[in-house]
């Protein structure tokens, strides 16, 4: 055919482009689904929850302590944050709470709404990571959405662009969840240091990101396993109670003195085996920890990818 | 120059079931061509190897002469329709285009304005803005096609570009189907041998998982062994008696102002072409055009009882 056009130069289009524009094209999809914008909102409502249940706590503490200081009783709960923050009873709920009484001892001096939602985001987020992800990939492999763009770009780069746009989405849930928590820390406490607040807050979104990403990559590794969309909700689900279940099997008493080494090793496989050293102040004590839960997030979601790039789309 | 597409040996198979037996196919630059075939023939199969959705079991793939389709070295070169996708609901017809285009290679700007160039061109630039899944499945349909022409590809491949359309939208894709012919290289598989016949240059005949017959659609018309008879206007009782009576019982279709006539096997159609141009005229029959050939759908036909009979021994 005579009229047929010669080729076009070739346009410049590399992975990472393409990871960015698929990125920013997912993230925009997801906030604008509703079962998005329902997890996100019961992710955001919870933290404000605990933050209140959390403040009311600190009321009725500040209130005995100050009975047993024989000063004046407070209806203004965190004008007697510090004292109340160093008292036996919290030291002793904090110690349980990173079951490590030293660590407690360096952390009463953090702000306590960031402390808290430091617990809530590393508790919570992996649920919020799994339920909104585990199965955006066999989503879009089940309506074949995927082909349109498979056509454009090819699996890894696709792929790519999915991590990152579920990962901003991670970023915008847990920032909006510690603004909550900001925001009724204001409302509720007398004394409340707000730019130490934020800088403790946006420091700990830094860390719970890093623990909740790994498990959003198990989320985004089963989610490449299956094309459909409820056995993949129900794989990323059982995932995620599988690796707390069978972390809080090896750590039984019987099984670490079996095998001490490896049961000791195989924890290391499972996110919340790091989960305590993220509560270390200072990015020092903690980089060992974010670094392996980085490393276990990508090989979930390599291992699904060994799957996915030899199936059909 | 290299062909369009090439493929040779073609196989492919879902579990024990055989989607491409050694599929043989050459499409060159500037055709459009159209694949014909009943369910199960593997037009949606071949469709998915050639975009590198489905991975073949044997065989070779050409495209554009450089070998299996590679998004990232032939960026921008392949658009593609496939059959029973869901567009990505959450997103804006423009938005949705605008990321196709961002993934072809183009700039933002760029893709933006081939965005609205095409809904502009699908009868869509009013529902601009409106969310995908708000659409109807007409206007999905033109949005589908739409995004497989996004960034000006160089070989576009619709699968079942007019399904669910309604009939004046039919006539308006038909229109632009015509008008993009020239531009690129174009396989287009439909159900609707009418709409193949008004729009393509050549036709595949796609029979369990293989090609059957590929040929210009003048020449497979001509191959029928049948006389088209086109008249003024469509005959009255009068002249339908007389075309009845004259073409006797091997008159295979009179409709709308148009007749065909079966050659008997031995039967020279230089000498029954004239001699029925002559006593339809003498009848008063106003005749406009005398010529070899019958429909496509005729053409079809023989040719899958040719192939049906050749199998069977």
């Amino acid at each position: 055919m005579s009229d047929a056009r010669a080729l076009p130069a070739p346009r410049a289009k590399g992975l990472f482009r393409d990871a960015a524009v698929i990125a920013a094209f997912d993230l925009g999809e997801s906030l604008r689904s509703r079962k998005v914008l329902v997890f996100m909102v019961l992710y955001v409502v919870g933290a404000i929850g605990a933050t209140v249940i959390f403040t009311e706590v600190l009321q009725e503490v500040e209130i005995a302590l100050a009975e047993q200081l024989l000063v004046a009783r407070t209806s203004d709960p965190g004008s007697l944050t510090q004292a109340v923050m160093e008292s036996p009873e919290l030291l002793r709920v904090l110690s349980r709470l990173v079951r490590d009484e030293a660590l407690a001892r360096t952390l009463v001096a953090e702000p306590p709404i960031a402390l808290l939602y430091h617990w809530v985001a590393l508790a919570f987020g992996p649920i919020f990571a799994v339920l909104t992800s585990s199965d955006t990939i066999a989503a879009e492999v089940s309506s074949g959405s995927i082909r349109f763009a498979l056509a454009r770009t090819d699996r890894a780069g696709w792929l790519l662009g999915k991590v990152l746009g579920q990962s901003l989405l991670l970023v915008v849930g847990l920032l909006l969840g510690a603004a909550g928590a900001w925001v009724t820390g204001w409302v509720q406490l007398g004394a409340f240091d707000g730019p130490a607040t934020a800088a403790a807050l946006v420091g700990y979104v830094g860390t719970s990101f890093v623990y909740v990403w790994a498990h959003l990559g198990l989320a985004l590794g089963v989610s490449q396993l299956t094309r459909s969309v409820p056995w993949s909700r129900a794989l990323g689900l059982l995932a995620l109670v599988s690796a707390f279940g069978i972390h809080r099997f090896l750590e039984r008493d019987w099984v670490v003195e079996a095998v001490p080494v490896l049961s000791g090793s195989l924890r290391q496989l499972f996110p919340v085996a790091h989960r305590l050293d993220l509560w270390r102040p200072g990015l020092e004590a903690s980089a060992p920890a974010l670094l392996l839960l980085l490393a276990l997030g990508s090989t979930y979601i390599v291992l699904g990818y060994l799957r996915f790039a030899r199936r059909d789309a | 120059m290299s062909a369009a597409l090439e493929l040779r040996g073609v196989r492919k198979r879902y579990g024990k079931t055989v989607a491409l037996d050694g599929l043989d196919l050459r499409v060159e630059r500037g055709t459009m061509l159209g694949l014909v075939g009943p369910n199960g023939a593997g037009k949606t199969t071949t469709f998915g190897v050639i975009s590198g959705a489905l991975q073949p079991d044997e065989g070779r793939v050409d495209v554009l002469g450089s070998g299996p389709f590679d998004p990232r070295s032939q960026a921008g070169a392949l658009g593609l329709l496939p059959q029973d996708c869901a567009l990505n609901p959450h997103s804006s017809a423009r938005q949705l285009l605008t990321f196709f285009g961002r993934l072809q290679g183009l700039g933002r700007a760029e893709a933006r304005k081939d965005a609205d160039r095409l809904l502009e061109a699908m009868h869509l630039a009013e529902r601009a803005g409106a969310r995908v899944g708000q659409l109807s499945h007409g206007m999905k349909r033109r949005l589908a096609v739409a995004q497989a022409l996004v960034g000006d590809p160089q070989l576009v491949l619709l699968d079942e570009p007019t399904g669910g359309l309604d009939p004046h939208l039919v006539v308006d894709m038909r229109e632009l189907l015509r008008a993009e012919k020239r531009k690129r290289t174009m396989i287009v598989s439909s159900h609707i041998l009418s709409d193949l016949e008004q729009t393509c240059d050549r036709i595949a005949f796609l029979e369990k998982g293989r090609c059957i017959r590929e040929d210009a659609i003048d020449a497979m018309r001509a191959a029928t062994r049948r006389v088209r008879l086109r008249f003024a206007r469509s005959p009255s009782d009068e002249a339908r008696e007389a075309i009845e009576r004259i073409l006797g019982p091997r008159l295979r279709e009179l409709r709308g102002s148009e007749a065909t006539y079966a050659l008997e096997a031995d039967e020279p159609m230089t000498e029954t072409a004239p001699r029925l141009l002559a006593e339809l005229t003498a009848a008063g029959v106003p005749v406009l055009e005398v010529g070899a050939g019958g429909t496509l759908e005729e053409a079809y036909l023989e040719t899958r009882e040719r192939a049906t009979h050749e199998a069977d021994g």
